[in-house]
């Protein structure tokens, strides 16, 4: 029990850290889960700031390619859950 | 590059651009609308200076060059790559040095801050030093070029985090974003510079903007210099010294001010710091055209810097070609308000700029003179002026451009050249001088500028022009006589005067039709005078 409800958190406080990262880098308010990367106002350099920034905040190294123009927010939210659970505790 | 559009910035870099040329034409579109931002391609420095079709190379506004000099060992290091990088570094400065014969636009180099990462090893740390050093030593000397200070930027535009590790290793973007923004900002702020006239007059009201507190009713002792008011005077003490002429003009009785300067130690501009003032009780839109006449210097020349909300609102309101700098009440305020004024900035000092505030100084001994004097030749003849003529060769380059973007009243054809465009006409045909003048009252330094280029039988005069200062003096006669002797020693016959009708070029109209007897109309458009060169031979002085 104790276990699962730690790791819930873990995944809120990723997608938390996730939508406030791509909120901050693109200047937009409101990221809705199946919006895509470049519909949000994503290019390659804005990428590469939302993965330095996740790198700093979550300790993850996640490839550049991770994060594309037709990646959703879901779908990137489910990429950076999976490096950073993968992290040694 | 489309020749009908205005010119705008041109940037190459070690690095990816985005981050930078993005906020660049955000603040470019805002502060200079209609001239827009290129890049080179990713990476490629030397290539955007050897290629003759670079974006670089074609521009004739604004080049930039971001140099992060690590960049040059990027993927191997300094001992795998150290001695491709040293040859690098030595190509750039043999190919900045000779930017002024490629290129007329005005070049920036910067060379950025090095990573963490980089102070962390010892060797490559030095070696970056030393290059940064030779880069900005090519760059010193070259006319044209100027080098970039970023020492203060992140602390200028309050900048928390200037690195980005990661978006360097994984997307060569070196700098965060702030940053970037920054930087983006300064170099826009350094380009508009090299396009605009600088300000020449800068004009204070006093209390509450010098000082805090009201010198009538806190008497000259009562009213407080505070550190914010210091730093201003030694800013404005420091514009005086850049060329600027400081006046006040106050709301008061004027004993009541010059009291304060007398009596208030704190006082860092002294009363012979300030050229001409108006302290009294007419609005003050109508003192600064007063001062404008006075001094003899257009109103789009001006800087009012005033605390008063209304004061602020009815000069905008008036007079909007005079730049206005509503003074904040808080210290900390005021510090940045100084910092961010562009209207202060001017992008080169010459000799002549920091004399000229003391020219202003003995202008009243002058026309004193001039009304004493029982008929104009003898005054002339008692000021004893010496005019020399000075080859026109780089080291006069500065000076010489800075006079045509200036001389708006007795400038023939009117256009403004840049350093290289002015080196481009003497590769050519031309030959050019700068004309200094001095008189019994002191040393006007350069006031004139004149380019002569042959064309067949004629010698053109692209450039001819002269300050204000020294006009009316025989000045402006002798500069014709001393060409059409050079005209006449090349063989030439003519002399052609191209002439542009500006709003405020009418002093040098008035010359040419004088000297000809060719009647220009004000609202003419440009045209050519021809003047025989046997007209123009040493004549009796009273001619």
């Amino acid at each position: 029990m104790e276990t699962s409800r730690k790791s819930g958190a873990v995944a809120d406080a990723v997608e938390d850290t996730v939508v406030t990262a791509l909120r901050a880098v693109l200047g937009v308010a409101e990221v809705a889960p199946d919006a895509r990367f470049a519909a949000l106002g994503g290019d390659s350099m804005r990428a590469v700031r939302v993965l330095s920034r996740l790198w700093r905040e979550l300790g993850v190294e996640l490839p550049v390619d991770s994060l594309q123009k037709d990646t959703t927010v879901a779908e990137f939210v489910a990429v950076v859950r999976e490096h950073a659970s993968a992290r040694p505790a | 590059m489309n020749p009908a559009t205005t010119p705008g910035i041109a940037v190459a870099g070690t690095f990816t651009l985005d981050a930078v040329t993005e906020p660049m034409a955000v603040v470019l579109a805002k502060e200079a609308p209609g001239r827009s931002v290129a890049a080179a391609p990713y990476g490629q420095v030397l290539e955007a200076l050897h290629d003759p079709g670079s974006a670089l190379m074609t521009n004739t506004g604004v080049n930039v060059l971001l140099l992060r000099l690590a960049d040059f060992v990027r993927g191997g290091g300094l001992a795998e790559l150290g001695e491709r990088a040293d040859a690098m570094v030595g190509e750039l400065v043999t190919v900045l040095a000779d930017i002024p014969n490629h290129s007329v636009a005005t070049w920036f180099v910067a060379v950025l801050p090095s990573s963490p990462s980089v102070a962390a090893d010892a060797a490559l740390d030095r070696w970056v030093r030393e290059a940064g050093e030779r880069i900005t030593a090519a760059v010193a000397t070259t006319p044209g070029v100027h080098p970039v200070a970023l020492d203060t930027l992140a602390e200028l535009y309050d900048v928390g985090e200037v690195h980005d590790e990661y978006a360097d290793r994984i997307g060569h973007l070196p700098y965060t974003d702030e940053y970037c923004a920054a930087l983006a900002t300064w170099l826009v702020r350094l380009a508009v510079s090299s396009w605009t006239k600088p300000k020449k007059v800068v004009v204070l009201d006093c209390d509450n903007t010098l000082w805090a507190g009201v010198c009538g009713e806190d008497g000259p002792t009562g009213i407080r210099v505070t550190d914010a008011h210091r730093r201003l005077q030694e800013f404005m003490l420091a514009q005086r010294a850049g060329g600027k002429l400081l006046c006040l003009c106050s709301r008061n009785n004027e004993a009541d001010v010059e009291e304060v300067f007398a009596a208030n130690t704190g006082m860092v501009l002294s009363w012979d710091d300030v050229t001409a003032h108006r302290i009294g009780w007419h609005p003050k839109a109508h003192s600064l055209r007063e001062l404008a006449d006075e001094l003899d210097l257009a109103l789009g020349s001006f800087i009012f810097v005033d605390d008063d909300a209304v004061e602020c609102a009815s000069v905008r309101a008036q007079l909007p070609e005079v730049a206005t700098l509503e003074l904040s009440r808080d210290g900390e305020q005021i510090r940045r308000q100084l910092d961010h004024a562009w209207a202060f900035d001017q992008l080169s000092t010459t000799d002549e700029d920091r004399l000229r505030a003391d020219w202003y100084a003995t202008r009243d001994e002058r026309s004193a003179l001039r009304d004493a004097s029982a008929d104009y030749q003898d005054f002339l003849d008692r000021c004893a002026i010496e005019i020399d003529f000075v080859d026109l060769g780089d080291d006069g380059l500065e000076r010489a451009a800075q006079l045509t973007a200036r001389t708006t009243q007795f400038n023939l054809a009117g256009a403004v050249h840049s350093v290289p465009q002015l080196r481009a006409l003497l590769a050519g045909s031309g030959r050019g001088w700068l004309v200094r003048v001095r008189d019994r009252f002191g040393d006007y330094g350069v006031v004139g500028l004149v380019v002569a280029e042959r064309h067949d039988d004629a010698v053109e005069l692209p450039v001819f022009l002269l300050s204000c200062r020294v006009l009316n003096r025989r000045v402006e006669q002798e500069v014709l006589r001393f060409v059409a002797s050079h005209a006449e020693t090349i063989g030439a016959s003519r002399i052609l005067l191209p002439v542009r009708p500006t709003a405020r070029n009418a002093p040098a109209r008035l010359f040419v039709e004088q000297a000809t007897g060719v009647a220009l109309g004000a609202d003419d458009a440009p045209t050519t005078v021809s003047i025989p060169v046997g007209d123009l031979a040493p004549q009796p002085a009273d001619r």
